[in-house]
């Protein structure tokens, strides 16, 4: 990876990725409320993928590895229902808020540290979430 | 003089990622925003090579790539596509219409730069 504090330069791009991600947990935060209020979830559901997929794809690059493992988990999750060759039905509310509270307690660590944190992925909140999501995933692939 | 590598790229923190340690590499780099311009730059020079990603806007990474191996001028131009983690079909994508080479997002940049040397070294620009 990049050494990201020794080129000022560089420093700067990583500073305006992190504030993308500020921007990134409102919209996160506004979709988990309208999901709330909707009488039908998909449109939550595509925007909150929508949102794990584009920090799934960028934030490792930028030093953030626990972060796109999150997102990679909601979006893989996601697609079994919403994806172009989707069979299974919508997943419930529940599970979806909490995947998306836990990508929101993922940015809330990325933006006060501004640095990477792994031991989110084994903490208690989380590691069951992750653990059920990836065990469908399995299943739906096998 | 090396030609100008074209990235594609509708992302823009990862266009300037991939601006900035591509130049510290000594590559000069143009981006184009979306599919549409990144089609209209190609045949303003001669380029070489061209960095694309798949998801843009206008038009996709694919009708890029169709487009560039459509042109006699661009039937050579190394292409690297930038591809979902997982698309196991857009690597197969990849392939069958003609790109040089693929990596999947999100990279590490080191070794996006190792791969864009590699691939205009083996050009022998």
């Amino acid at each position: 990876m990049l050494d990201w504090d020794t080129d000022p330069e560089l420093k700067k791009i990583r500073d305006e990725f992190i504030e993308s991600l500020a921007e990134r947990k409102k919209l996160l935060s506004a979709e988990l409320a309208a999901l709330t209020a909707a009488a039908d979830p998909r449109a939550a559901y595509e925007t909150i993928q929508g949102i794990a997929h584009k920090i799934a794809g960028t934030a490792a690059s930028y030093g953030f590895p626990t972060l796109t493992r999150a997102g990679e988990v909601i979006d893989d999750f996601l697609d079994l229902s919403l994806g172009e060759d989707a069979a299974h039905p919508l997943p419930d509310r529940e599970r979806v808020s909490a995947l998306a509270r836990m990508l929101d307690a993922f940015l809330d660590s990325a933006l006060s540290t501004r640095g990477d944190d792994p031991a989110l992925l084994a903490d208690g909140r989380f590691a069951k979430l992750i653990s059920d999501a990836e065990s469908a995933l399995s299943a739906a692939r096998s | 003089m090396a030609k100008p590598i074209l990235l594609a790229e509708d992302e823009p923190h990862i266009a300037k990622l991939v601006e900035f340690k591509l130049s510290k590499e000594g590559f000069e780099i143009q981006v184009a925003p979306n599919g549409g311009v990144a089609i209209q730059r190609l045949l303003e020079r001669p380029w070489g090579m061209l960095i694309l990603d798949v998801m843009m806007p206008v038009k996709d990474g694919w009708e890029v790539l169709k487009y560039a191996r459509s042109q006699e001028a661009l039937k050579e131009l190394p292409v690297l596509m930038l591809t979902a983690k997982g698309a196991q079909k857009d690597m197969a994508s990849a392939a069958e219409l003609g790109a040089t080479q693929f990596l999947k997002k999100p990279f590490d940049p080191n070794e996006l730069a190792a791969m864009v040397r590699r691939i205009i070294d083996g050009q022998g620009e």
